[in-house]
C-alpha cells in the first residue's frame, strides 16, 4: 500500500504509520540501539548479540506475518544474523566491531532511501501530467502529517547517509589516537544522522523542533567528546548554549505561527497564510523568529557566530561530519518551510534573506581570509558557502531546489574531504592545525597535500571540479530567476575565498619546510583515512567532469513532491 | 573525411601525456623527459595534420561535437577557423621547445612537466572549444597548472606572483561566467553552444554590460592597461618555461577572446566601447614602451615589452577594420615567436650567471658570438625590422588603423620607434663594450639551446618574408567577423535612430 494513498483514507485521529515513509530513520535508529548494546555488554558481547539477534528474527516474522513482505522479513533476518556474525569475529575489538556496524547502518540507510526513491520517484512522475501545477517541495504527508517524503527529503538524506559513511572509516584513527574513541561515538553519530534525516523529512514545524533537537543533543556531546580539551568543552559549551536559545526562537516562531493560522503544519499553514488578507504584525513576528532559528542552524552571518568555534573546537571528524551532514538537513527543512510552506509570503521573507545572503557571503569570506587556525578558516568558509545556497533557496524555483541540493551533496563530499585531509595530519603533530603547520607538507606527502589542494580548489569552484558543478548550478538558478545581483555579489565573495584557498595551497606546495621537521613523527597512515580519501577525491573529480546522473537525480528530487 | 577527431586529440594527447608522467616514477628523469617530449612531438605532428586539412575560407571546419551535460545545455563543441588556427599552432610549436628549455630542471621534474602538458591541453582547448561553458572550463582550468609553476618552480618572491596571477584571471573569469549564464537564459535557447548564443538579441544596455564582464575576463589576459599590473610579477618571477609560455600563448587568449566573443557577440556595445579600446590600446603602447626602458631586470622589460606589443593587437582589433584586425592576428603568433625567443634566451643567461641586472652584463656578443647574434636578431623582430615577422604583422595592423582611425595608428607609430629605443639600448649596453662583469668566462650555447633557438629562427625569417600563407589562412575568417559586427552594430544603430526618430 503507497502512502500516497493512504494520506486520502485517513483523514481523521490515529494516524496509521507508514513505516516506510520513516525507514531510513528506522534503520539508523535501530542500528544505533544496537551499537549501543554491543558496546555497553562489554564481555556479555556474544551473549548480547544473540539476544539482538532473537529480537530482530522475532521483528521479521512480526513483519512478515503483518505485511507479508518476504523481502522484508528476509533483510531484516539478514541484519540480524550479519550483527551476530560480526560480533563473534570481533568480540575482542568493540571500537571495530561499533565501526563496522555503524558503517552498515549507514549503507542500510542509503539502500533504504535508494528503495524509497525508486517507489516514489516513478509514482510521482505520473501523477504529474501537462499543467497539473505541483508545489515545489511536498505539502502531502503521511503519519499524521508529520513527515513527508519527497524529493528534498530522499536526497537530503543520501547526503546524510553518505556523509556518516565517511565520516566512520575518516576518524577511526583519529579518535583512536586521541583517545577519545568511546562506546558512545559511533550510536551518537547515528542518533544525530537520525534526527538529520527526520529533519530533511518533517512536514510539520513540531517535527522540525523535535527532530533539530534529537540532532542536536548528539552533536552537543560529540563536539565536546575530548573531555581532556579545552577547546573541545567550550565549544560544546558554546554550540549548547547558543543552539538552545536558537531552538527557543524556533519553537516561539512555532507558536507564533499555530496562534495565527491554528495549525503547525507547514503545508496547512502555508495555505492558512496566503488566505490572510491582513498583514498583521504577528506574521511578519512568526516568519522573522522562523527564520532566526533556522538562520543560526545554517550558520549564516549574523547568526553565525558559533560556527566558528565549534568547528575548530569539535573533534575534526565530528566537525566534517557536521558541517557536512547538518547543513544538509537544516537546509532541507529550510526549503521546506520557505519555499515550500510559505512560498506566498514570499514578500516578507525574501528581502530579508537577500540581505542576509549578500552579508553571509562577503563576511563569511572576508572573516576567513584573517584566520590561522585551519578549522577554523574552514568554518568561516562554510559560512560563505552556505550563502551561496541561499541564492538557489531565493531563486524559488525548481532549478533553484535542485540547486540547492547538488550544492549540499557536493559541499559535503568537499568539507569531509577537507577535513579528512586535516585529521591525517592533525594525527601527526598530536595538536591544532595553524596554517604554518602545513608548510612543506606538500614536498614531503604529496599524495595527502595534493588531495587537500584538489578539495580547495573544488570548495573555490574551480573546474573541472565538483566544486564549479556545485556553483553553476546555484548561480544558474540564480540568474534564470533575475538575482543577477545577487550572483555578481556572489563571484566577488568566491574570488575573495579563493585567495584563502590558494594561500593554503601555497603554504603546503610552495614554502620550504620549517626546521626540525624531520624530527615529526611520520605520518601514519592506516586503511580507514586512505578509504574514506580516496572515495572523497573520486567523487569530487567525477562531479566535476562527469556530474550528468547527479544533476539529473537532483533535479528529479526538485520535481517530485508526493 | 572526418573519422578521425582530430581536435579532440590535441587535447587527449598532452593530458593524457600529463597523467602518464604523473604515474612514473619521480627518479626515473629520463623517462619523464622522453615522455614529455614524445607527447608534445606527436602533438605538434597532429596540429600539422589539421593545418594540412584547413580550407582557407570563413567558419568552423574539422568540428566536432558531443553531448557532455544536456541537462544543462552543456556539451562538448570544438572547431577551428582561421582565428583559431595559428594560435593552435604557436602552442603546440612553443610547447615541445620549452619542455626541451625545461631540460636541466633538476627540482620535482614530474610535477614540472605535467603542469607543462596539461597546461598545454587546457590551451588547446581555449582556443577550439564551441561550447561557452566548455571555452570557461579550460580558461580557468589552465590558471592552476600556470599557478604552481610560478609559485613552486619560480625565482624569489613567486609566492606573491603566484597568487596575484591567480586571483587576477578569476576575477575576469568569474564575471565572463555571469555573462555566459546570462547569454544563456537571454537566448532562451537551452545550449551553451557557440553558434545558438550568437542569435541572442539584446538590448543596448544589456549588450553593454555583458561586454564589460567579458572585457573584465579578456583586458586582463591581454593584458590591457591598467590591468596589467600581474603581468610584469608573474613573469619576473616564473621560470623561463613559464614566462615563454605566458607570453607566447597564455596572453593571446585575451585578444582571441576578443575577436571570437566579444566582438560577434556585442557588436553595437563594441562599437560604442572601441573609442575607449583603442585609448587603452595606444596608452598600452606607449606606456609600455616607457616603463620598459627604465627597467634595470632585462626579462621585466621584456614582460613590459609584451603590454606595449598587446596594446598594438588590441588597437588591430578595435579599429574594426579587416586588415587591422588580420594583422592583430598574425602579430599575435608573431609576438609568440619574437618574445617566447626572447624570454628563451634570457633564460639561458640566466642559468650560467643568474642574474638578470642589465648593468651586470657588458660586451656579451665577443664572450657569447653565437647567443649575441641570436640575440640581435630576435630582437630586431621584435622591433618590426622589415623583413622579418613583426613587421609583417605590425604594417597591416598600422595599416588597417589608419583607415579608420588615423588618431590611434599615429599615435601607434610612436610606439613603433619608442620599441627600437628600449630594445636597442639596452641591446648596446649588454652586448657591446668590453668584455666585462659577468660575461667574463661566459659559455656560449650548448647544442641543445641551439637546437631550441634554430626553430623559432627560422620561423622568424619565413613569416617575416613570406607571411601569405598565414594571412590567406586568417583573412577570410576575421573579414567575416568584423564585417558582420559592423553590419549587426549599423542595423541596430539605424534601428535605435528610426525608433528614437519617431
Amino acid at each position: 500500500m503507497t502512502v500516497l494513498a493512504q494520506v486520502d483514507q485517513l483523514p481523521v485521529n490515529i494516524p496509521d504509520i507508514a513505516w516506510a515513509a520513516i525507514s531510513p530513520e528506522l534503520v539508523l535508529f535501530v542500528v544505533g540501539l544496537l551499537a549501543l548494546l554491543l558496546d555497553t555488554a562489554g564481555p556479555q558481547r556474544l551473549q548480547a548479540s544473540f539476544v539482538a539477534f532473537g529480537v530482530l528474527v522475532a521483528g521479521a516474522v512480526f513483519a512478515a506475518l503483518q505485511t507479508g513482505n518476504v523481502v522484508l522479513c528476509a533483510l531484516v533476518g539478514l541484519a540480524g544474523v550479519t550483527q551476530f556474525a560480526l560480533t563473534a569475529i570481533w568480540r575482542d575489538r568493540p571500537r571495530m566491531l561499533s565501526a563496522i556496524i555503524t558503517s552498515l547502518g549507514f549503507i542500510g540507510g542509503l539502500g533504504v532511501t535508494a528503495w524509497q526513491w525508486a517507489t516514489y520517484a516513478g509514482g510521482a512522475f505520473t501523477v504529474s501530467g501537462a499543467g497539473v501545477q505541483l508545489p515545489l517541495v511536498a505539502t502531502q504527508s503521511v503519519i499524521g502529517d508529520m513527515v513527508a517524503v519527497d524529493g528534498v527529503a530522499l536526497f537530503s538524506r543520501f547526503t546524510i547517509c553518505l556523509a556518516g559513511l565517511i565520516t566512520v572509516p575518516l576518524g577511526f584513527s583519529y579518535a583512536e589516537d586521541r583517545r577519545i574513541h568511546r562506546g558512545e561515538y559511533y550510536p551518537l553519530l547515528l542518533f544525530a544522522a537520525t534526527g538529520m534525516t527526520l529533519l530533511a523529512a518533517s512536514a510539520d514545524l513540531i517535527m522540525v523542533f523535535i527532530s533539530i533537537e534529537i540532532l542536536s543533543l548528539a552533536l552537543y556531546i560529540l563536539t565536546g567528546f575530548a573531555r581532556r580539551d579545552l577547546r573541545s568543552q567550550e565549544a560544546a559549551f558554546k554550540y549548547f548554549l547558543l543552539g538552545a536559545f536558537s531552538s527557543a526562537l524556533l519553537l516561539y516562531g512555532v507558536a507564533l505561527v499555530y496562534g495565527v493560522t491554528g495549525s503547525t503544519n507547514i503545508a496547512e499553514a502555508g495555505r492558512a497564510f496566503s488566505a490572510l488578507t491582513v498583514n498583521s504584525g504577528l506574521t511578519l513576528a512568526a516568519m522573522a523568529l522562523l527564520l532566526v532559528g533556522f538562520a543560526f542552524k545554517t550558520s549564516l552571518v549574523p547568526f553565525h557566530m558559533w560556527t566558528p568555534d565549534v568547528y575548530q573546537g569539535a573533534p575534526t571528524p565530528v566537525t566534517g561530519f557536521m558541517a557536512a551532514a547538518t547543513k544538509a538537513a537544516a537546509f532541507a527543512a529550510f526549503v521546506r518551510v520557505f519555499v515550500g510552506g510559505f512560498a506566498a509570503l514570499s514578500w516578507s521573507w525574501a528581502p530579508v534573506f537577500w540581505v542576509i545572503a549578500v552579508v553571509t557571503m562577503m563576511g563569511g569570506a572576508v572573516l576567513a581570509v584573517v584566520q590561522t587556525d585551519l578549522k577554523r578558516m574552514l568554518g568561516y568558509s562554510a559560512i560563505a558557502h552556505a550563502g551561496y545556497v541561499l541564492i538557489g533557496l531565493l531563486a524559488v524555483s525548481r532549478a533553484g531546489v535542485s540547486g540547492v541540493l547538488l550544492y549540499l551533496l557536493i559541499y559535503a563530499l568537499m568539507s569531509l574531504g577537507s577535513f579528512g585531509v586535516l585529521t591525517l595530519l592533525e594525527r601527526r603533530g598530536h595538536k591544532a592545525m595553524a596554517l604554518d603547520d602545513l608548510r612543506g607538507i606538500g614536498r614531503r606527502y604529496p599524495v595527502p597535500a595534493g588531495m587537500m589542494a584538489l578539495f580547495l580548489l573544488s570548495l573555490a569552484g574551480i573546474p573541472p571540479t565538483a566544486g564549479f558543478t556545485a556553483k553553476f548550478a546555484v548561480f544558474r538558478a540564480g540568474i534564470e530567476a533575475g538575482l543577477s545581483s545577487l550572483v555578481v555579489v556572489a563571484v566577488v565573495s568566491s574570488v575573495i575565498a579563493a585567495f584563502f584557498y590558494v594561500r593554503v595551497i601555497v603554504i603546503m606546495f610552495m614554502e620550504e619546510e620549517p626546521a626540525g621537521a624531520d624530527l615529526d613523527p611520520p605520518l601514519d597512515l592506516t586503511a580507514g583515512p586512505i578509504i574514506g580519501l580516496v572515495a572523497t577525491t573520486a567523487t569530487v573529480v567525477i562531479l566535476g567532469v562527469f556530474p550528468g546522473v547527479f544533476i539529473d537525480l537532483a533535479s528529479q528530487a526538485a520535481s517530485f513532491a508526493g | 573525411m572526418q573519422s578521425v577527431p582530430l581536435l579532440t586529440l590535441l587535447i587527449a594527447i598532452p593530458a593524457a601525456t600529463a597523467v602518464v608522467v604523473a604515474l612514473l616514477s619521480p627518479t626515473a628523469r629520463s623517462a619523464v623527459r622522453g615522455v614529455s617530449l614524445l607527447g608534445s612531438m606527436i602533438t605538434f605532428a597532429v596540429s600539422l595534420l589539421v593545418l594540412a586539412r584547413f580550407e582557407s575560407v570563413a567558419g568552423f571546419q574539422l568540428q566536432e561535437s558531443a553531448a557532455w551535460i544536456p541537462q544543462w545545455g552543456i556539451s562538448y563543441r570544438l572547431g577551428v577557423d582561421g582565428i583559431s588556427l595559428f594560435l593552435v599552432l604557436l602552442t603546440t610549436f612553443i610547447m615541445p621547445l620549452t619542455l626541451l628549455a625545461g631540460w636541466e630542471q633538476s627540482e620535482r621534474i614530474k610535477g614540472y612537466y605535467a603542469c607543462l602538458l596539461s597546461m598545454e591541453a587546457a590551451l588547446v582547448g581555449v582556443f577550439l572549444a564551441l561550447d561557452l561553458v566548455l571555452f570557461y572550463v579550460f580558461f580557468e582550468a589552465m590558471l592552476v597548472p600556470m599557478y604552481a609553476l610560478i609559485g613552486i618552480w619560480g625565482s624569489a618572491n613567486r609566492r606573491y606572483a603566484a597568487i596575484k596571477f591567480f586571483l587576477y584571471t578569476l576575477v575576469g573569469g568569474l564575471f565572463m561566467l555571469v555573462a555566459i549564464l546570462y547569454l544563456y537564459f537571454a537566448s532562451g535557447a537551452q545550449s551553451f553552444a557557440y553558434a545558438d548564443l550568437l542569435a541572442v538579441s539584446l538590448t543596448s544596455t544589456e549588450q553593454a554590460l555583458l561586454f564589460v564582464c567579458f572585457f573584465a575576463a579578456f583586458a586582463i589576459k591581454v593584458p590591457l592597461f591598467p590591468f596589467h599590473t600581474w603581468l610584469p610579477d608573474a613573469h619576473t618571477e616564473a621560470p623561463t618555461v613559464g614566462s615563454v609560455v605566458l607570453a607566447a600563448v597564455m596572453l593571446k587568449i585575451g585578444g582571441y577572446g576578443f575577436l571570437r566573443y566579444s566582438l560577434p557577440f556585442f557588436p553595437e556595445a563594441t562599437q560604442r566601447f572601441a573609442p575607449v579600446l583603442l585609448a587603452l590600446g595606444v596608452i598600452g603602447v606607449l606606456y609600455g614602451a616607457l616603463v620598459a626602458m627604465a627597467q634595470r631586470d632585462i626579462k621585466r622589460l621584456v614582460a613590459y615589452s609584451s603590454v606595449a606589443h598587446l596594446g598594438f593587437v588590441v588597437i588591430g582589433i578595435f579599429a574594426l577594420d579587416p586588415t587591422g584586425a588580420a594583422g592583430s592576428v598574425v602579430q599575435m603568433v608573431n609576438h609568440g615567436l619574437s618574445t617566447g625567443a626572447l624570454f628563451l634566451l634570457i633564460g639561458f643567461l640566466y642559468d650560467r650567471t643568474h642574474s638578470r641586472e642589465i648593468a651586470g652584463y657588458s660586451g656579451l656578443l665577443r664572450a657569447v658570438p653565437v647567443f649575441g647574434g641570436i640575440w640581435l636578431f630576435v630582437v630586431m623582430s621584435s622591433i618590426a625590422l622589415p623583413g622579418l615577422n613583426g613587421f609583417a604583422g605590425e604594417f597591416p595592423i598600422l595599416l588597417g588603423t589608419f583607415q579608420t582611425v588615423p588618431w590611434a595608428a599615429v599615435a601607434a607609430v610612436f610606439g613603433v620607434i619608442l620599441a627600437a629605443l628600449y630594445l636597442l639600448w639596452p641591446y648596446q649596453r649588454m652586448f657591446h663594450g668590453p668584455v666585462e662583469g659577468l660575461a667574463v668566462g661566459l659559455r656560449d650555447l650548448r647544442p641543445r639551446e641551439i637546437a631550441i633557438m634554430v626553430p623559432l629562427v627560422v620561423l622568424i625569417l619565413a613569416i617575416g618574408l613570406y607571411p601569405k600563407p598565414l594571412y590567406d589562412r586568417v583573412n577570410p575568417s576575421v573579414s567575416a567577423v568584423v564585417a558582420d559586427a559592423i553590419q549587426r552594430a549599423d542595423v541596430a544603430a539605424a534601428a535605435n535612430a528610426v525608433w528614437e526618430g519617431e
